[in-house]
């Protein structure tokens, strides 16, 4: 300490107190900032060329942060084209969730007894509460997006290519890490949607052979979801998955600047991969250029984020999770539609004619114990992303070109409509396109359902509570309410519903026959009503039939806003 | 990045001045300076020194067959003893350099990518004591993870308490069939519906055989038809329609007379069980679940 | 074509790029600005008006699930099933001015010292092991998962949030609900002498009470309960079934007390009666006197 006195004192006595303390405090300053001192920095920002020698490189040597990222880019890279930024992209929206779900596990215990209740709190008790639960799941749901844009676009580009086959391969690991982060946190929540959502996601582990149930029991902690499967999800979906992302994002983004970002095809020759072979007049330093760059798409990114989780988007709680009741369309989150569509497939070999495909299903499963779902769900399923792991590795092409490449783009788009394709029929009321995947009972029920959903805010709930009239009122010919526009309309639609499947049959046949309906409105209590909607038709067997369902509505539920 | 070490003295060019410690080898007036010589484990100036007492590299391995030239850097080692020494405790390119003294300025970097051709044999190496010790050690270390993994695994996988999930019920004879609503009973701490048909019984598991939805009863129908994906059983558990691949599935059931004697058990395909007229209980079994056949 | 090329290489200037990331920012911390003003100025409380709502109607789903059938659809109680919820007695007086309820009156005088909510919850949950009154056939059952009923503590929860929310709406009970603590004796005629010494014997020495029931008097749960015995008796003997020789009501007291595996009743409490259970050695263990005082006081029970 003497020493530094001493030195301190002589400077001092040298060059004078100002200067001292100005040299110090720059002498500080380059130390934070591993080494540009405030004159460089001041360079940096007024966009001045780099002096020699250049100091500007020194962060990426001494500084960690600095060190992992490349210190130029080659210029074909800067622009939006090639990359869209959508690998950085990735990156920011991962790190965005991490810091958006450090905030919720301050108010959230993953305990079947207190987790629902906890979200209620952060909804209505927590200041930004609702605005973090937004952010993190709409960013969620953008981060799916995103990676599977940048994986279209690493493919399109044919960035996989030599050298780069283990990147990618890296990166569909990602991708799968991705999809469970998701799966993991939506169980969270513990509301219907997210109870049996999970649910029948993990059925699928169980039905694997010979390690399903164990897989099923590892899982969940139990035979069926509960206080252990919510409590390993959470542990899945806090520790275990980010720790694998880390762990792979550090050895993709590795390989990433190991090879440098691959140029647009067009400017390289075929095979070629001058990726590195960057000449001076064409580098585009990372500081200031890139830095800024990305600070500001970053920024971009988080204002829309969170624009749009104040405003538009919420994301919804429905009720407690109810593990003795499974609410009609149950869906899985739309990700995993897809999987959902392939369970769906009614037979091993769907394009054969009907009767043949179910002797072909018969065979296979007497023979080799494979039934369609086993085959396509579980096996089939989880083929696809080892498909995608093995793009690079199966590809001969060595030209990156468009041009060049038409089978392999042919493929690509093949299978993205096939994903599509599959992805519609798991939607659980399936849609005509498909042909197939159609869930649904008979007409009577599914009216109720779709005007009253079991989880979900239908028709019914959003009519403005003080338009719900007392009363009984007939449907086939509608009542007319006095003013209750809405209420009317109400039942006008449920009129033409009920007349639409009376004439037309729903893909599994059933026609509503001989149907009268009313809908009765009791006040139970001076802000709840009581709406109950009673559907009476004859069955198939000519005998009379009845179908009731009833919700309570009371006036500040807000379902309007939904 | 070359092998060269990055001494604080900078790597000396070969023929550089010696580095002070040593001394020069004498009459090799281009023989280039060991230290310039690829020495990976070492760091000239500081082991050399003691490299004079018989480093344990110093001699050859046994039974390993010396280069060529390994076993000739003792006589042919020039007057600087101590730097010989540690020449030769790598027994590869710092010999070949020592005992051909002519070579002219050898590269130090050619060497070092030479040694092996220079000097290695062509006979594969056999398994010395110490490549056999790590074979052993690194087998334990795998031992250890597998290990590990079992550990892991025992760990994590839920063990359940007698009478926990899977408890025996006892339910009376008027508990199966239908309840006011026409609704069939249900047990729903133990998960399954207690229907009768005529006078036969079951007991049938509430979780549907596709997913594992909990089915429920479609009352106009007189059906059990699943929410998830649309599958229909009959009341006895049959699969009609949809992508269940199986019939529900049914815990097995004794009946008892009043007495307390078993009177009948389900059969094991888990199929309606006929109700004897004196039955006065049924237990039914969660523990023991039967799986309903498949519709193939 | 060249036009989405040049979309996708345009290379932004640094004015345009600084500005477009200060923007971002702005726009960022007034999002977070707003968002934190509406929260705390009211859209959190309107948040939780709206699933405190929701949270209603889920009780109000439950309660017509599992209480009403005892409580009724208006909360204004079922005569001898279960006591009215919906009305100032139990609720306290409604106090529209403060939006409050004002302090039971039942509560107080069964001396519960927490909140009504904490009442409906506890009884809801644990039911009750005694009666509270003697109009009620049967104490409150339990309905909480942990004491072997059907329901969630949320569901719990939602139920007595929903009782509570008729406080402004309250409603007329449907019969005598029970007032202060031990709540009104059922009306009879007075005993006479003879038979108020009948009362004491089936209270005292003969230990009648410990397996039988007379409303207001005793809760035995073994034999058949003794609340209209009197009428009953008489259609007993003119039954098919009925194999002893009493030709009135009071020859069959005496004979069931005296004789009582001569005609057992089918129904008991807990299942089928069980020949053999009651002691057959009362005509010898009572005092004469005391026997007739029994038998006086069990005839008037009508």
């Amino acid at each position: 300490m003497a020493i530094i006195g001493k030195r301190l004192v002589d400077q001092v006595r040298s060059t004078g107190l100002k200067a001292t303390v100005a040299q110090r405090l720059d002498d500080g300053f380059t130390r934070l900032t591993s080494g540009l001192s405030w004159n460089d920095v001041r360079g940096v920002l007024r966009g001045d060329p780099p002096g020699k020698p250049n100091n500007r490189v020194k962060p990426h040597t001494e500084a960690f942060w600095f060190h992992i990222r490349p210190t130029f880019y080659h210029e074909a890279v800067t622009t939006l084209y090639p990359t869209f930024r959508l690998g950085y992209m990735s990156a920011l929206f991962f790190a965005i969730e991490i810091i958006t779900g450090i905030f919720l596990m301050i108010f959230y215990t993953p305990s079947p007894e207190r987790a629902y209740q906890n979200m209620l709190d952060i909804l209505t008790n927590v200041p930004f509460g609702q605005l973090m639960r937004d952010m993190h799941r709409l960013g969620a749901e953008v981060m799916v997006v995103v990676v599977t844009i940048h994986m279209w676009r690493t493919f399109l580009t044919a960035s996989y290519k030599k050298p780069r086959q283990f990147t990618w391969f890296t990166g569909v690991i990602l991708l799968i890490v991705t999809m469970f982060l998701s799966f993991s946190g939506y169980l969270l929540p513990w509301d219907q949607l997210a109870l049996w959502a999970v649910t029948i996601g993990t059925s699928m582990a169980d039905a694997a052979p010979l390690v399903g149930p164990q897989v099923n029991l590892l899982l969940r902690g139990a035979p069926d979801i509960g206080a252990g499967g919510l409590l390993r999800f959470y542990l899945f979906h806090v520790v275990l998955f980010p720790l694998i992302g880390v762990i792979f994002v550090a050895v993709h983004y590795y390989k990433v600047v190991r090879y440098g970002i691959s140029l647009p095809p067009e400017m390289e020759g075929v095979g070629e991969d001058s990726a590195r072979k960057v000449g001076p007049d064409k580098r585009v330093n990372f500081m200031p250029d890139i830095l800024t760059n990305e600070l500001v798409y970053a920024a971009i990114a988080i204002a829309l984020l969170t624009i749009a989780s104040g405003t538009f988007y919420n994301a919804a709680l429905e009720t407690h999770s109810n593990p003795l009741v499974t609410p009609n369309h149950t869906v899985a989150p739309w990700y995993f539609y897809w999987l959902q569509g392939l369970i769906k497939i009614p037979h091993i070999l769907p394009v054969l004619p009907e009767a043949l495909s179910t002797q072909f299903d018969s065979i296979m499963f007497n023979v080799l114990g494979i039934t369609p779902k086993i085959l396509w769900g579980i096996i089939i399923g989880p083929v696809i992303p080892l498909l995608l792991m093995v793009v690079p590795y199966i590809d001969p092409n060595p030209s990156r070109r468009y041009s060049d490449r038409k089978v392999m783009i042919t493929l690509g788009v093949i299978f993205e409509v096939a994903i599509l394709y599959l992805s519609l029929a798991g939607i659980p009321t399936g849609v005509p396109v498909t042909r197939f995947g159609f869930v649904g009972g008979d007409p009577a029920s599914e009216i109720a359902q779709e005007f009253m959903p079991d989880e979900g805010v239908g028709k019914v709930k959003r009519v403005p509570w003080d338009q719900l009239a007392v009363g009984t009122w007939q449907i086939v010919p509608p009542d007319e309410a006095p003013n209750a526009p809405e209420f009317n309309h109400l039942l006008r639609e449920l009129q033409q519903d009920m007349d639409h499947r009376t004439r037309e049959a729903d893909p599994n046949g059933k026609k509503l026959s001989g149907g009268t309906a009313n809908v009765r409105v009791k006040l139970i209590q001076p802000d709840v009503k009581e709406f109950t909607l009673t559907i009476s038709f004859t069955d198939d067997k000519g005998q009379p039939q009845q179908y009731s369902k009833t919700n309570y509505l009371h006036r500040n539920s807000g379902y309007e806003k939904e | 990045m070359s092998e060269t070490p990055t001494s604080p003295r900078g790597a000396a060019p070969p023929g550089a001045k010696a580095p002070p410690g040593f001394k020069a080898p004498t009459g090799a007036a281009p023989a280039p300076n060991p230290i310039d010589a690829p020495a990976p484990q070492m760091e000239p100036g500081v082991d050399a020194p003691k490299a004079a007492a018989a480093p344990p590299g110093a001699k050859p391995p046994p039974g390993a067959k010396a280069p060529p030239g390994a076993t000739a850097p003792k006589p042919a080692a020039p007057k600087p003893a101590p730097v010989a020494a540690p020449v030769a405790a790598v027994a590869v390119a710092p010999v070949a350099i020592a005992v051909k003294p002519a070579a002219p300025k050898p590269d130090p970097a050619k060497v070092a990518a030479a040694p092996a051709v220079a000097a290695a044999p062509v006979a594969p190496k056999s398994v010395s004591r110490r490549e056999f010790l790590n074979y052993v050690w690194g087998a334990s270390m795998a031992l250890f993870l597998a290990q590990f993994g079992g550990i892991s695994f025992l760990f994590a996988m839920p063990r359940f308490r007698e009478g926990e999930v899977g408890g025996r019920f006892s339910q009376s004879v008027a508990d199966f069939g239908y309840d006011a609503n026409g609704l069939p009973n249900a047990n729903n701490v133990g998960k399954f519906w207690m229907v009768k048909v005529d006078d036969t019984i079951n007991a049938i598991y509430k979780v549907c055989t596709h997913l594992g939805c909990l089915y429920g009863w479609n009352s106009t129908g007189k059906i059990f038809a699943c929410p998830c994906h649309g599958s229909q059983f009959a009341v006895d558990g049959k699969w009609i329609a949809g992508p269940a691949p199986r019939n529900l599935d049914a815990f097995k059931m004794q009946v008892l007379d009043a007495s307390g004697n078993v009177i009948a058990t389900s059969n094991e395909a888990g199929e309606m069980l006929k109700l004897p007229a004196n039955a006065d209980r049924i237990i039914v079994d969660t523990g023991a679940k039967i799986s309903g056949k498949a519709h193939f | 074509m060249n036009f989405i090329k040049r979309i996708i290489t345009f290379q932004p200037s640094w004015t345009l790029r600084i500005i477009t990331g200060m923007v971002s920012v702005v726009a960022f911390i007034s999002m977070c600005l707003i968002t934190g003003v509406l929260d705390i100025s009211g859209a959190m409380a309107e948040r939780d008006h709206e699933f405190t709502g929701r949270n209603i109607e889920a009780g109000a789903k439950y309660y017509f699930d599992q209480c009403a059938r005892c409580h009724g659809g208006k909360g204004e109680g079922v005569d001898g099933l279960g006591p009215a919820l919906s009305y100032d007695g139990f609720l306290g007086k409604w106090d529209p001015a403060k939006n409050t309820l004002g302090q039971s009156a039942r509560l107080k005088a069964i001396g519960w010292t927490s909140s009504l909510k904490g009442y409906i919850e506890a009884v809801t949950a644990a039911g009750m092991p005694i009666k509270s009154s003697p109009i009620w056939e049967n104490p409150h059952p339990p309905f909480a998962l942990a004491y072997g009923g059907p329901l969630r503590d949320d569901q719990i929860k939602n139920i007595a949030t929903f009782v509570v929310n008729w406080g402004p709406g309250q409603v007329a009970p449907v019969a005598t609900q029970p007032e202060g603590g031990a709540g009104p004796q059922p009306t009879a005629a007075p005993l006479t002498a003879q038979q108020e010494k009948g009362k004491q014997v089936f209270l005292g020495a003969a230990g009648c009470q410990a397996c039988h029931a007379i409303r207001g008097v005793a809760a035995g749960a073994v034999g058949p309960t003794m609340n209209k015995l009197a009428t009953t008796a008489e259609a007993r003997i003119k039954d098919a079934a009925y194999k002893g020789t009493a030709k009135n009501a009071l020859e069959y007291i005496r004979e069931s007390i005296v004789n009582p595996n001569v005609f057992v009743v089918a129904e008991c409490p807990t299942g089928a009666c069980i020949a053999n259970v009651m002691p057959a050695t009362f005509g010898t263990s009572l005092q004469p006197d005391d026997l007739n005082a029994l038998i006086d006081y069990l005839g008037s029970l009508k």
